[in-house]
């Protein structure tokens, strides 16, 4: 089955771990698709929907690349483009990478796009996340 | 011989380390093939699911890509995508390693391997450290 498949490795009160599976097919490349919703994706914390920061991705993409926003409607604000290959990148030596958009009214939520996708082509990637209440 | 082997360095009461070494014959790519199973390679046998946690990989392929998933009877449980031509060794003990997260009455927690592209010039080593929950 071709796709876009999220699941929790943990949700915990401060920080989440999500895997996203991606499996090509002949629809071509997936376009911001989302990947976490903030009001869907974590277990209800006292009815407040977090604002995020990325700590750290990892992975391994096969044939692709991919690129991560932050949704917002004058422009979604880009986060990270991951090349083909395997990664790894660590963003706590700056302190993490915050969803700005939200300040302006974003909805929070972090898109996927893919560069390259096709039907034989696949990847994996973990994502780290700190919660940031913000009401 | 076969395309794989399969070898167990460690089998501890905690941790496992296994050894996996890939030589492509010219036969084709190798689909779901088992590399863990939690039933017949453990001393004792372990349960199921959720039983496994990959807590890290290393790995080196040459001319072939490989995918990890934990066998279920749907399509299974995505563990790794992994690309070939550098060394890769990713860690997932920062969030406790990857479990099988397939639903409990559907899977075998066997680990299995897929390959894309594994020929008769491809060669290629991956290590898993496992926990057993």
């Amino acid at each position: 089955m071709s796709g876009l498949v999220v699941s929790k490795l943990m949700d915990g009160s401060r920080q989440a771990f999500l895997h996203v599976d991606i499996v090509g097919d002949d629809d071509g490349d997936l376009v911001d698709r989302i990947v976490i919703d903030p009001e869907k994706t974590f277990d209800p914390n006292g009815g407040k929907v977090p604002t995020l920061c990325i700590d750290k991705i990892m992975y391994g993409l096969i044939g692709f690349d991919c690129r991560l926003e932050f949704e917002y409607d004058g422009g979604d604000v880009p986060v990270w483009t991951l090349v083909r290959g395997s990664g790894a990148p660590d963003f706590g030596w700056c302190g993490s990478l915050p969803d700005r958009a939200t300040e302006m009214g974003g909805s929070g939520r972090l898109k996927l796009t893919t560069i390259g996708l096709r039907s034989d082509r696949f990847g994996s990637i973990i994502i780290a996340v700190t919660k940031k209440s913000h009401g | 011989m076969s395309q794989i082997t399969v070898t167990k360095i460690l089998d501890g009461a905690k941790n496992s380390v296994v050894h996996v070494f890939l030589r492509g014959d010219g036969s084709g790519d190798l689909n779901g093939e088992v590399i863990i199973d939690p039933a017949v390679d453990f001393t004792p046998p372990l349960p199921p699911v959720p039983e496994l946690r990959i807590e890290q990989l290393w790995y080196d392929f040459i001319g072939f890509t490989g995918y990890l998933f934990f066998d279920d009877l749907v399509t299974g449980t995505p563990v790794w995508s992994m690309s070939a031509g550098q060394a890769n060794q990713p860690d997932f003990s920062c969030f406790g390693g990857l479990t099988d997260r397939s639903d409990q009455l559907d899977g075998s927690g066997q680990l299995k391997l897929t390959t894309m592209g594994l020929d008769a010039s491809s060669i290629g080593t991956l290590i898993l450290l496992v926990k057993k929950s």
